[in-house]
């Protein structure tokens, strides 16, 4: 069996944008700026409207902040390596959108669990199980995709 | 279902989609506004008041999964996810563009806010622990937001963000809801 590539553009694309999504997130922290130098980075900004970027709930990497929480870096980050091994998940699975579909339904229902019970007071959540649960979500997102883009030819 | 070559303008569910994510996003944002006025500053770099948009984090990546829910609900057609992806850029620069316009207007209804939120913020690196020299150097930075290079830079920072996440979203919506499997 030989893996076929489709929408090779397309793909690339994707890639690089969620590579360059991912590394944003991380925050200025990653380019060696300085916390008081960080104020109003642009990496802050790309995300400004699209996370909370609440200091408690959020990552630091040498004392400076992430751009985005906890539970959205391992979105990101997790559908960033699904992207990157999805020649490498289209050689373990068949076409199973229905599953997969489940699957995202699933992590989507996990998340919106956690963010309900943390702010009603039924638990507290943490950085690691916001950070698992985004996984979750992030690698299901682009497992639903892995058929779109790579194939195995089974009739070679 | 229609086949590709007969497909009707998308054009309707693009700019629907566009106006509900710039008004939730403008909304929580602005909403996280008022709330950080309505705080002390504590010198932390974000106000613990964007905690309210807890709720909203992502809600501006759900735009391309709608606006392909939209066009295939419409129109009873089923496409490839380049077309997704397409249709969720699209949302992503309207979502951008009506956002820029919400907050235009509400600078209009409201000319004190973003000068407050500027005051709040000086303030707030005031109250940081941090060497006088760097903290004159942030307050330095504030400049006026309503000039036209900073909605422009914005705008543009805004659009990489929305635009990057509802491609992604566009993606996932043509697999789900426009695919022929």
């Amino acid at each position: 069996m030989q893996l076929q590539a489709h929408n090779k553009a397309l793909y690339l694309s994707v890639l690089t944008g969620a590579g360059f999504l991912f590394l944003a997130a991380l925050g200025p922290g990653l380019l060696g700026v300085k916390a008081p130098e960080s104020f109003g980075s642009w990496q802050y900004q790309i995300f400004e409207l699209l996370c909370h970027q609440d200091p408690a709930r959020s990552f630091n990497i040498t004392g400076v902040q992430m751009a985005v929480c906890s539970r959205c870096i391992s979105i990101y980050g997790f559908f960033f390596f699904g992207m990157v091994s999805m020649p490498v998940f289209a050689r373990f699975k068949p076409s199973l959108q229905k599953e997969e579909i489940n699957w995202l339904i699933a992590a989507i229902l996990l998340n919106l669990a956690d963010v309900i019970g943390n702010y009603f007071g039924i638990w507290s959540n943490t950085h690691i199980s916001r950070f698992l649960l985004g996984g979750a979500f992030g690698i299901t997102l682009a497992l639903i995709l892995t058929n779109e883009f790579f194939t195995l030819n089974k009739s070679e | 279902m229609e086949n590709e070559q007969t497909q009707p303008s998308y054009w309707n569910s693009v700019i629907l989609a566009s106006l509900i994510t710039a008004i939730l996003v403008t909304a929580f944002s602005l909403i996280g506004g008022y709330m950080t006025l309505g705080s002390e500053p504590s010198g932390s770099f974000f106000s613990s008041a964007q905690l309210f948009s807890t709720i909203g984090c992502l809600v501006g990546a759900l735009g391309g999964l709608f606006a392909n829910w939209h066009y295939v609900k419409e129109n009873d057609v089923t496409y490839k996810i380049g077309k997704g992806a397409l249709l969720g850029l699209m949302v992503g620069l309207g979502a951008t563009i009506f956002s820029v316009i919400i907050s235009q207007i509400w600078n209009v209804i409201d000319p004190g806010f973003q000068e407050a939120l500027i005051e709040w913020n000086i303030q707030n690196l005031e109250a940081m622990q941090m060497p006088a020299e760097a903290r004159e150097q942030a307050i330095a930075g504030f400049d006026d937001p309503n000039s036209l290079q900073n909605i422009g830079l914005q705008a543009l920072f805004t659009f990489i963000g929305l635009g990057i996440v509802n491609v992604i979203s566009g993606l996932i919506g043509a697999k789900v809801f426009a695919s022929e499997e």
